[in-house]
């Protein structure tokens, strides 16, 4: 419980350092500390994809329905996530190149994945048998993150993109001061801590609400 | 006040708003987790 | 189950649906009715209107994508109709059956390219200074389409409201497919090297490949 509360302040000195203790970048001014927000929500997005697509490849081997559920709640989370990270990239993008949105490689890749999630509840949404929904929903799933290497990490790498790389993969080295990188990395922990908090929560509320059921029934 | 610092203060605020709801739901859901362990 | 014989099954499914669509051609009547039919109205609208090639090739497979849509689903969904799902998979491998079937719905859609593209570069008055390498795109993207499309088939013919989910769930994962069979159509139309377009032309081949691969195993599962 302590590390909830440990958790919050942590999230609140983050964001106070992402104001008062970056300092404003050349070129972008005070927009730049946006990075702070944008980057760990879009890793927090993939990260949570990614924990669907493995809950769906282990409902596929088990049968387990609380796979299912947690493959569900987690894409439901990445959703939320890749939603803010849209968002904080668009004001980005406003300040950096001088419009919300213009088809970028990046920004082009971040709304295929919205969509990629978008349908996968729609086809949740369509199925009534709850076990033919997460056999479905889990070949889904595993089929739509298989695209997420190629829409992160290839397009923008082959076609010229205005999104900055701010991990020179090459060099092995960050392209970030110290100050900047200190902050960031503490994001990155903050936003994920922040998403086990709410996957937890989801799940327990979601186990909870079957068991109500259950009984309901009986 | 400057407008980081107003930007700031939003920020903070929604924060604050997002972590007392979500300990909210929390205790909710403990309580209820008591309750069907019994 | 044995490669050899894997193969075997999947031609033999690819057989038996080729023939029944000779015998009845609905599958195939229903792509080309709604290909002529995009094709006529775009044509009727702005075919007099001399067009930027980016524009052509985005209008080309708009219409391709579409005209996919609305009859690649029927790869699985027409067994469920007809009753023969059981059996076909008791019969043979699940992945004899998607192989098969993605053989077929290839094929139907090359055959309807085949028609239509051309049909396209007349109405259109469109010279394209790299033929073959329209065609290679032509080609490759349709093979995309079918990978991606037999196996999203396969899905929603388990599920009872079809219609619009097939669209819903091809759209993101056919998206990248597209826009680079788009770019590569309009390069194609306007003339550039060869070289620059062989890493489109790979990513299309190996986008398509490891959906094929993926589909391969989770079949299994649906």
């Amino acid at each position: 419980m302590i590390w909830k509360y440990a958790m919050g302040l942590f999230m609140a000195a983050v964001i106070i350092a992402s104001f008062l203790l970056v300092p404003p970048t050349q070129g972008l001014g005070d927009m730049g500390r946006i990075i702070v927000y944008h980057v760990p929500t879009a890793w927090v997005a993939v990260l949570a994809y990614l924990m669907s697509m493995v809950h769906s490849v282990a409902f596929l081997r088990t049968g387990d329905m609380l796979r299912d559920r947690k493959a569900a709640i987690a894409a439901g989370l990445g959703t939320l996530f890749c939603v803010l990270a849209t968002v904080t990239g668009a004001i980005w993008a406003r300040g950096a190149w001088g419009m919300f949105w213009n088809w970028d490689p990046r920004q082009t890749s971040v709304f295929l994945l919205l969509m990629l999630y978008v349908a996968y509840f729609a086809l949740r949404a369509s199925v009534q048998d709850p076990d033919r929904r997460a056999k479905l929903a889990a070949v889904y799933a595993i089929l739509a993150f298989l695209t997420v290497p190629f829409l992160v990490f290839v397009v923008p790498r082959v076609y010229p993109t205005l999104h900055p790389n701010l991990i020179n993969v090459t060099e092995r080295r960050y392209e970030m001061d110290s100050i900047i990188r200190l902050v960031f990395l503490s994001s990155v922990v903050a936003f994920t801590g922040l998403y086990l908090w709410m996957f937890d929560l989801r799940l327990r509320a979601e186990n909870i609400l079957d068991q109500l059921e259950r009984e309901r029934g009986n | 006040m400057s407008e980081l610092q107003f930007v700031l203060s939003v920020t903070l605020a929604v924060w604050i708003g997002v972590f007392v709801y979500l300990l909210h739901l929390d205790s909710r859901l403990r309580g209820a987790e008591r309750r069907e362990k019994v | 189950m044995q490669f050899c014989s894997l193969i075997k099954a999947a031609w033999t499914v690819f057989r038996k649906d080729l023939r029944c669509e000779f015998r009845t051609p609905l599958n195939f009547s229903i792509l080309m009715i709604f290909a002529v039919t995009v094709l006529m109205v775009v044509s009727f609208a702005v075919g007099g209107i001399a067009l930027d090639p980016t524009l052509l090739a985005a209008l080309l497979w708009v219409m391709l994508f579409f005209t996919a849509m609305t009859g690649v689903a029927r790869a699985y969904v027409q067994e469920e109709e007809t009753g023969t799902a059981l059996v076909l998979r008791l019969a043979t491998d699940s992945a004899a059956i998607y192989i098969g079937k993605v053989l077929y719905s290839f094929v139907l859609l090359v055959g309807v390219a085949i028609v239509v593209v051309p049909l396209y570069l007349v109405l259109f008055s469109v010279a394209p200074a790299m033929p073959l390498a329209l065609a290679a795109t032509v080609v490759l993207g349709c093979l995309g389409i079918a990978v991606t499309g037999t196996t999203f088939s396969a899905i929603v013919a388990q599920v009872t409201a079809q219609g619009s989910l097939m669209t819903v769930l091809s759209f993101p994962v056919m998206l990248p497919l597209l826009w680079i069979a788009i770019s590569t159509t309009s390069t194609a139309f306007a003339g550039s090297n060869l070289v620059a377009l062989a890493p489109d032309l790979a990513f299309m081949f190996f986008y398509s490949g490891m959906t094929f691969v993926a589909s391969l195993v989770l079949v299994e599962y649906l």
